[in-house]
């Protein structure tokens, strides 16, 4: 029995402590034979390189498992060879890197962007209005900068375009967009969607359902949900609220319930999914000014183009009323005025017109427009001339008409133009033959004094 | 009928997949995302009796020669255009490599085999021999040239003819 042996004699070693040569050189003999062995094994061992690849991975995983020691110690031969590597030729570990970090640093890139830029433009906008002192207080109170918190309530967006995608194929379902041109080449976009999906899909490896969720493009972003078997895309301009996705994912389940059939046994006849339209439709949602917080029921965008409504007939009806005045005033004082009667006159937005008869010796209606703050270009006047037979016009007329010399007087009585003070003969003589011809004046008179 | 199928563009590097597909239709998008992503997409109507046909093909990219291809691609396709180029003979064992690769991702799809650069024939390295013997593994084949334009509309015409009697 061995084991009995031995261990009666560990014993006695252990007891007697070397005190007994014959046992220890006995104790040294086995012990040296059980490392010769295990000498040998590892010896084995490390001569046969498979061997050692083979007990690595699991010392690896079994170091790794239980504390970092392994990671520590392999770290810096690790790093080494990164750093070789990438010495030798920088191309490889960049391309290695690149589906996993390209796609990462231009979303961040143009998230950063679009956050700055819409950040700068509304705090331009708002820092003098109420709103942005309200949003002043509350970036105090939060600690957050103020164009954070302008953005945070201010989501401007505009849902554009919504592709409808049988997920398996790529293929193009059915389409929907806020202008009603069709978009011709929405087929190849979808495919072009879906096989970005699926280079993701590849490119991160991950779990089988890891999915792309959007895309962004300078400020139009992509936002895309899965059911089963389709997919929703919608194209975005602006920043849309996260919750603008329950509203996606609601219109993808409710086509993958509707045509549940119809996606499983797909052959590329699309007009099967016509129907789903108004679904899709309904996803072309936009929002303008603040989302998010109702903070302040008073600005809703309704409440804003009320309000621009009311202000603008307030505006409008005070002009109104001003230029109604300042209209009958100019058309009593035309009225009033000898030589001109109004026949027509008409008010428009923002041209009046004016008809009627004038004198040749009433004054001018035009040069009356700037007295009652109009432009000539303001009115359209129309003046059909005419003889005005009132006793005033008649003198008027046969002193312009008949140019007596300033020894001779004319005037009109009833009629009869008379004629006081001196003149040559020849003067008379024509001027009582032109005065007979003229309306308003039925006998020419001489006084001689 | 309307409708639309996925057509995939297969073999290895520079046989002329991407010549073949520009010359079946206008493109109108850079490459240059080819390069990046490993599939550019075009799409053709094709009119097959009553059908009206709108192929979606998706032109994938082999890498350095050895021609390994997103299996995500594949998905979806009706069909596929095996192209070998007739100036290089590791373009017939690629082939070969290819046709096995999608049978198991995808299963069999119908697909027509393309023997392009037909107008070079002071350069061919695959032998008339080598070609008669394909027929053993029942592939329709034809010869085409992106170049010169043989076969290029009838190579997508037939496919589609073969894809419509698949349904
Ligand atoms: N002579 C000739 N050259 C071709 C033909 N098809 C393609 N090429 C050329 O072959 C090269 C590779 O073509 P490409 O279409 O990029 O191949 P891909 O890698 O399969 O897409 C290009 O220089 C083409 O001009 C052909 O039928 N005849
Ligand atoms: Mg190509």
């Amino acid at each position: 029995m061995p084991s009995g042996t031995l261990q009666k004699e560990t014993a006695e070693v252990s007891s007697e402590n070397g005190e007994n040569p014959q046992f220890y050189s006995k104790t040294e003999e086995i012990l040296e034979k059980t490392n010769a062995d295990a000498l040998s094994e590892i010896r084995k061992i490390l001569v046969q390189p498979e061997e050692v690849g083979e007990v690595l991975p699991s010392a690896f995983q079994k170091s790794s498992k239980s504390d970092k020691k392994l990671a520590e110690a392999t770290l810096p031969i690790v790093e080494e060879n990164i750093r070789q590597s990438v010495q030798r030729d920088p191309k490889i570990l960049a391309e290695a890197l690149f589906p996993v970090i390209g796609p990462a640093i231009r979303k961040a890139i143009a998230e950063a962007l679009g956050a700055m830029v819409q950040s700068l433009n509304q705090t331009l906008e708002q820092s003098v209005s109420p709103k942005g002192l309200r949003w002043r207080i509350e970036a105090w109170q939060t600690g957050k900068p103020f164009g954070e918190i302008v953005m945070l309530n201010t989501l401007l967006y505009r849902v554009e375009q919504i592709f409808l995608i049988h997920k398996k194929t790529g293929i193009l379902l059915q389409y929907a967009a806020l202008d009603s041109e069709e978009n011709k080449d929405a087929d190849m976009v979808s495919a072009m969607l879906t096989a970005i999906q699926d280079f993701v899909h590849d490119s991160f490896n991950e779990s089988e359902d890891a999915t792309l969720d959007a895309l962004r493009v300078r400020d139009l972003s992509v936002w895309v949900e899965h059911s089963p078997d389709a997919i929703l895309a919608a194209v975005i301009r602006g920043n849309a609220p996260l919750t603008l996705r329950k509203t996606f994912i609601e219109a993808i389940e409710r086509v993958q319930f509707q045509y549940e059939n119809e996606l499983d046994n797909f052959r590329g006849e699309t007009k099967t999914f016509e129907p789903s339209k108004p679904i899709l439709q309904e996803c072309l949602q936009m929002q303008v000014g603040e989302e998010g917080k109702p903070k302040s029921k008073i600005f809703t965008p309704f409440n804003f183009l009320a309000g621009s409504l009311v202000l603008l007939f307030i505006i409008g009806g005070f002009f109104f009323v001003r230029d109604y005045r300042r209209w009958s005033n100019y058309l009593e004082r035309l009225d009033s005025e000898p030589g001109i009667v109004v026949t027509e006159t008409k008010r428009g937005f923002f041209r009046h017109e004016v008809e009627g008869l004038r004198d040749e010796m009433a004054v001018n209606p035009e040069t009356l427009l700037a007295e009652y703050g109009y432009e000539p270009s303001n009115v359209k006047s129309n003046w059909k001339g005419y003889q005005d037979l009132s006793p005033q016009f008649v003198l008027e007329r046969a002193k312009k008409i008949l140019n007596p010399p300033p020894t001779a007087q004319l005037s009109l009585e009833d009629g009869v133009l008379i004629v006081r003070g001196t003149a040559e003969n020849s003067w008379y003589l024509e001027a009582r033959n032109i005065a007979k011809g003229m309306a308003g004046i039925s006998k020419f008179k001489v006084v001689r004094e | 009928m309307l409708l639309q199928k996925k057509i995939c563009m297969l073999g290895a590097t520079g046989v002329g997949k991407t010549s073949l597909v520009r010359r079946f239709v206008q493109s109108i998008y850079s490459e240059k995302y080819h390069t990046t992503l490993g599939v550019k997409i075009d799409k053709k109507t094709v009119n097959i009796e009553e059908n009206e046909v709108t192929l979606l093909l998706w032109d994938l990219q082999g890498e350095d020669g050895t021609f390994k291809i997103r299996p995500a691609f594949l998905r979806g396709a009706s069909g596929y255009l095996l192209v070998i180029d007739l100036t290089r003979h590791e373009t017939l064992v690629t082939a070969f490599s290819i046709q096995k690769m999608v049978e198991r991702e995808v299963g069999k799809l119908p697909f027509l085999v393309l023997l392009n650069k037909n107008d070079l024939t002071e350069d061919f390295e695959i032998t008339d021999e080598e070609i008669v013997d394909l027929a053993q593994y029942d592939w329709k084949i034809l010869r085409s040239s992106a170049k010169d334009g043989e076969n290029v509309e009838e190579a997508f015409q037939v496919l589609t003819k073969e894809m419509l009697k698949a349904i």
